[in-house]
Formats: C-alpha cells, structure tokens, sequence
C-alpha cells in the first residue's frame, strides 16, 4: 500500500493536477478570506463551509485520474500481475488523494493564523468545520475513486463524480421538490391534504437522512456529533469497496 | 464435449462470482445504513458534546430544574409555527432551533417540541388557541401548558440589539436570551402570573419593552396605563412604573400617586436630563414631596476620572448606597445624563429616605442656560437614585426614583443586555418590591454572542491589500507557473 500511496501521491506533482488543484483551492479560500477580513469579521468557520461547496469542482479534478489513467495506458495489469492486493491498490490510491486535500487544506491554516495576527477569534466552531471539512472530502474522494474505476476516460470520469457529487449536494432541495409533488399528487387522489402533507414531509425527512451536509451542520456552531462522522466514513467505505470490487471483478476477467 | 463442460464450470464460476460481488455489496449497504440509523437512534444524542462558545446549545441547571418542576402527567408543548429551512444558517433559528432541541431531549414526555406548519397544518391555530385570543400567526414559537399559552417571537423576545447600529438599519446582536425566554416562558405558565405591572404611558415615554421582559422573567405581568381624565390605578398593581417619562405628569395622575403610595404602593420612577433638559417636572416633584424626595432640573457631570466612562463627563459610574450593596455583585452601576435625586427641604417626619446610587464627592451639577452655555451649580456628591418608605403604620410603600434611565431603558439594556450589573441591581429591587425570594426565581444568565471581529488597526486597508495580494494571487499564480513549467518539461516523456 505504501508504494502505491507514494507513487499516485508523487504522481501528483508530476503532472500539472495536483498544481492546478492546489492553485484553484488557493485562490477560492483566499477569496472568501480576504472578503471577510474587508469587513472587519473573520469566521473561519464560515469560509471553511463556503470551501465545502467547491467539492463538486476540486474532487473530480482529484481523483479523475486514479484509476482511469492506468486503465488507459494499461499499467493496471501491474497491479494484476505483483503480488498485491486489490485492497491496497484502493486504499493506496484513496490515501493520496486525502494527502493531496491535506496539502491544498494548509491555506487554510495559513488564514487561521493570519487571523490571529490580526486579532480575531479561531473558534471552537472553526475547527469543528475543519473536521468536518476533512470527513466530507473522505467520502467525495471515495465516491471520486469508484467514478474513476468505472471508464478509462478520465473526462467521463470526472464527469460521473460531479453528478454523483452535485445529487449529493442538492438533495435537501430535490426531496423539497418530492415533498411538494407526492403531496400534491396525493391531494389530486382525494387523500386528506394535511395526511398528504405527513406523507411527503416523511419522504422529504427520509431523503434528507442521506444528506451529508445537513447532518454535520451544527459543527460549524461547536457542536459536536459522532454519528455523522461515522456515517460519512461508513458510506466511504461503502464506495471504497464498491471500487475494490470493480477491480476485482476486471482482476479476474483479466485471468 | 470437454470444451462444453470447460465452458460450463467458467460461466458457473463466474456467476458465482458474480452472485458475490452484487451479494456482498447489497449486504454492506445493508449493513451501513442499518447500523447508522440505528446508532443515531440510539447513541446520536449522548454522544453530541456541546463545544460551542458559552455552551449555547446546552441547557443550564435552571432549566433543568424548571422542566423537572413539571407534574408527571402533564406536557409543556413549545411548538414552533415553521416551516424550518434546511439550511439555518443566518435564520433566527439558527440559535434557537438546536437549543430547543436540548430542551426536547432533556424533557422526555414533560416537554416537547414540535415544528408545524400552519400553512401545511391549518388546524394547529385552532388547536392551540381555540378562542382565537392570541390571534396566532406562522413564524412564532407558542409555548402551552393546559389551556394557557405564551406566544414567543422568535426575533424580538429571544435577542438583544445593538440600539445605534439599529437605528442605522442594521441588526447587531448583543445577547442571545433564547434560553432565559423560553425557560421562563415555562416557568410562569407552570406558576401562573400572580403580580402584576403597571406602565404610565402617554407622557412620550420611552418603550419599555425590555423592562417588561425583566418582571416577565420574575413572574410579573406587565400592562400598560394611559394617562386620562378618568385614569385609576388598579387595585391589582403591585409595581406603579413611570419609566423614561419626558414630560410632567396631568394632575389626576397626581393625585393618584399619591393616594397609591400613601395606600403602601409600590413605585418606580426613572427620569434623565437628556430626552428632556428643560423640563422641571413640577406635579410629579408636588406627588414625590410627600416622600420627602425631589427630582432637580439640572445633569450632573462626573469630575472624578476614575468614575467617568470614556471620555464624556455625563457617562460615568455611580457607587451603590452601603444599605443597597447586596442588590448587585457589583458596587457601582452606570448612569449617564442623570438629573439629581435629593430629599426636599420640608421633610415628612413618618419619610424615611434612604440615597441608594451615589456620584463621588467631585460631582457637579451643571445648569443648562438660556443661551446654551454650561453653568456649574455646585460641586460634592449627588444622589442618582433614592428610595423612600414610612417608618411608622402598617402602610410601608416602596417608592425608588432614579435620576437616570440607565437601569430601565430599552437602549440600555439592549445594548449590555440582561447580565448587566444595572438588570441584576433592578431585579432585586423588584425582588424586594414583590417579595420574591430569590430562590424561587428563574435566573437564566443572557449569553453574550460571538464576536469575530478583527483588530482594524492591525487589518488597516495597506495590510488588505497586501494579504489579498498574496493569498490572491501570488500564491495562485506561482502554482499555475510551476503547472504549466512541469507539464512543458513533462510532456514528452
């Protein structure tokens, strides 16, 4: 696992993406920073949530290439052929994206201490969004790997992952807009309009159980919860996993 | 024949395969969700840790001991009139809903809380408020106990506002008083309201909003009294306040403050020289001569430069009287643009006057004259705030006049909010007047709200400038420059 962790890591920065995806993060966080010390208020926690919104950009950029790059030059018979396990491949890979998300992350870090320097608060909510931040990224990335192992196409790749993402993204909207529609429908059937409302307020409730982002809210405010980190990292390891059978599966249409 | 069996043994093998990889993956899916709704079923609440600054979505002891109060049996329903937004970021919810929620785990079946929609659930006005008396709307928190029921607004009861920055149209929170509303929102419907307030108004008095909320807090109902040719003071009134009146009261309810005070009312009166320095105040000084008190014309100036706050003379610290120094933790209080408070030459002999907030002994009252120039009257020590009762009879009335608004005005109080040490020096004179003992009452502390502001002095605009320059673009730039210089070199390999 190590050397293939060291070299997708190194791989990085011997191509223009991992660059490209630093600058990009860079520049956005340095926005949102310099915005808010323009208005004598810096809540880094608020720039943290704002960074959270340009997943649906920065992860495909990411992880595009994880997989589907080997499969089009056909280095992945590499892993078929050593003596390693379709585990370490993953996670290998997996790792090195989250290392790159770490490096891109020490901007922030920077503003946290430029923030100091100027006299503002680094709160306890700060930091809370920063684990957050961190948790997020594990389950994009897991989701970026899985898009990854499906093509050899790295656009289609990054493609896949941004819808995945942009789903996950609007799903307290899409299940705003189911609520409205099986009530609505259920009201047409002659069902009692605030037992229609029950209906879709529970479907509405239930799609929103699987948002991410609604779940690890309250930690920007010092509230600390461990069953969202536990469920985004159950649902990494779902995509993870989901990724390691696909390569098994092609381990063994390879043989 | 072999080649058919061959082919065989593959395709079972690789339907098993298969079987595996869709099994194997339906079964983790299973298994993730079924342990997370179960976890956070079970273990989502205890294992949520409150690290927030002042523990702001966590319910102190108080609390605690008010839900506690409720009888088994009965439920205390605080129902929110939303449609919550999934995002609460810069709602007013977004203090009060998590908070609520902490209230809703603590309160088992004695204390629920419920969001409803009443443009969803039509039914729920009616339910809550069946005679319509409270004339419900959405956006409210209505909190119910048997048929009686308090209507919170979410915005106005539960914060405190900067009162300059409002002026200017913007919104600046100072404290947050979602618990201290709600707790004693509960906490008076499981007592019931049994004293009762009185505001003089109609004497472009100043609002009294947050005074009220104050006696609402102690269990103390507030009601206002206009003046009128006909006004009487209800035979009801526990506390008589005449609070930031600027002009001098009619002569009905002259007599009427005297009749209540001589009948052993009790009476605030709270006046300043700023709202109104031309006005002398006489009938209200005729009412208070009959408790040897008198209210002067003039604004004392605070020369000590250990008591004056900033850098205005007429904003100062004013020291608490030796008989009032376990009314506050503190003992001084703030005042600004006082008038004097002294007892009057021709003293009542069965009066006794007590001083109970004090200037130091290089005060001065300064006369505002007729061509807008200050005149010094004389220097010494002034009484901001004094206090009057008989001595002798069964009648004790409680009378406190205080020559500032600074322990009673909207302004002040939504500027430094209800932890204060001029609040906690007005409640207990309120404790005193209503005997309330001090255990019995609520005391929810206000909590301060975070304050991210930055240095402007070290984040002056050249320094801006120069972040901005680097976080930017500099650092931006030089990433994209080693990009594109590893990518040329790169390209052909």
């Amino acid at each position: 696992m190590q050397a293939i962790f060291k070299r997708e890591f190194l791989s990085y920065f011997r191509n223009p993406t991992g660059y490209v995806a630093i600058a990009l993060f860079s520049f956005i966080s340095g926005v949102f920073f310099i915005m808010q010390v323009s208005q004598g208020q810096v809540e880094i926690a608020s720039e943290v949530t704002s960074l959270r919104s340009f997943f649906i950009v920065i992860v495909p950029i990411v992880t595009m290439g994880l997989f589907s790059e080997d499969r089009k030059r056909g280095t992945d018979v590499i892993y078929y052929a050593n003596p390693i396990t379709m585990f370490d491949v993953v996670m290998g890979k997996f790792l090195a994206a989250m290392s790159l998300f770490f490096i891109m992350f020490i901007n922030v870090f920077i503003h946290m201490i430029a923030t100091k320097i100027l006299g503002g608060k680094v709160g306890v909510g700060s930091w809370g969004t920063v684990i957050v931040f961190f948790f997020l990224a594990a389950l994009f990335v897991a989701i970026g790997c899985l898009a990854s192992a499906i093509t050899d196409s790295q656009i289609i790749s990054a493609i896949v992952c941004f819808v995945f993402i942009l789903i996950i993204q609007l799903i307290s909207t899409l299940s705003s807009l189911l609520n409205t529609a099986v009530t609505t429908l259920l009201t047409k059937m002659n069902v009692g309009s605030e037992q229609a409302s029950s209906i879709g307020s529970a479907l509405e409730n239930g799609i929103n159980w699987l948002d991410p982002f609604t779940k690890t809210k309250d930690f920007r405010y010092g509230s600390f919860s461990v069953a969202p980190l536990i469920f985004c990292i159950s649902m990494a390891i779902f995509f993870l996993y989901l990724t390691y059978r696909l390569l098994e599966k092609k381990r063994w249409s390879q043989s | 024949m072999n080649n058919t069996k061959n082919n065989k043994i593959k395709d079972k093998r690789a339907f098993n395969l298969k079987l595996l990889s869709i099994g194997s993956v339906i079964i983790l899916l299973v298994i993730i969700l079924a342990s997370n709704i179960l976890f956070d079923k079970l273990l989502g609440k205890p294992l949520t840790f409150d690290f927030s600054m002042f523990g702001r979505y966590s319910i102190t002891q108080k609390t605690q001991e008010v839900i506690d109060k409720i009888p088994e049996g009965t439920t205390v329903r605080i129902v929110g009139l939303y449609d919550v937004p999934d995002n609460l970021e810069n709602s007013v919810l977004e203090y009060t809903k998590p908070l609520l929620d902490a209230y809703d785990a603590y309160g088992g079946d004695r204390l629920t809380v419920e969001y409803i929609d009443p443009k969803t659930y039509p039914s729920i006005i009616s339910q809550l408020d069946p005679s319509g008396a409270n004339d419900l709307k959405e956006n409210v928190y209505v909190v119910k106990y048997g048929d009686n029921l308090k209507v919170i607004n979410p915005k106005k009861d539960c914060f405190n506002f900067d009162s300059q920055a409002a002026m200017y149209g913007y919104e600046i929170l100072t404290a947050n008083l979602v618990e201290y509303t709600f707790t004693n929102a509960v906490n008076n419907l499981l007592t019931g309201f049994t004293k009762h307030a009185y505001f003089i108004t109609g004497l472009q008095e100043d609002n009294s909003t947050q005074i009220k909320a104050v006696l609402s807090s102690m269990g103390c109902d507030s009601k206002d009294l206009p003046v009128s040719d006909d006004l009487t003071i209800p035979e009801d009134c526990d506390i008589l306040f005449l609070n930031g009146i600027n002009t001098d009261i009619p002569e009905r309810l002259q007599t009427q403050l005297v009749s209540y005070i001589e009948g052993g009312g009790n009476v605030i009166i709270a006046v300043n020289y700023y709202a109104n320095t031309t006005e002398p105040y006489e009938k209200l000084n005729t009412a208070l001569d009959k408790i040897n008190i008198k209210i002067d014309s003039y604004v004392i100036q605070e020369n000590n430069a250990d008591y004056v706050l900033g850098s205005n003379n007429f904003q100062y610290l004013v020291d608490v009287a030796d008989d009032f120094k376990d009314f506050s933790s503190k003992d001084q209080l703030y005042s600004g643009f006082a008038r004097p408070v002294r007892t009057t030459d021709s003293a009542v002999s069965y009066v006794s006057t007590y001083p109970v907030l004090t200037t130091s002994d290089k005060a001065s009252a300064v006369v505002l004259t007729d061509d807008g120039q200050l005149d010094l009257v004389n220097e010494g020590q002034y009484n901001v705030g004094m206090f009057a009762t008989f001595n002798e009879g069964d009648v004790r009335p409680q009378v406190y006049v205080f020559g500032t608004t600074d322990l009673t005005s909207d302004d002040f109080i939504s500027n430094y909010s209800f932890s204060h040490q001029n609040v906690e020096f007005i409640r207990s004179c309120f404790r005193n007047m209503l005997n309330i003992a001090a255990a019995d009452e609520v005391d929810v502390p206000a909590v301060a709200i975070e304050d991210f502001s930055i240095d402007s002095e070290r984040a002056a605009s050249s320094s801006v400038t120069v972040m901005a320059l680097i976080f930017v673009a500099v650092i931006p730039l030089a990433l994209i420059i080693v990009a594109t210089v590893v990518y040329t070199r790169r390209k052909h390999l």
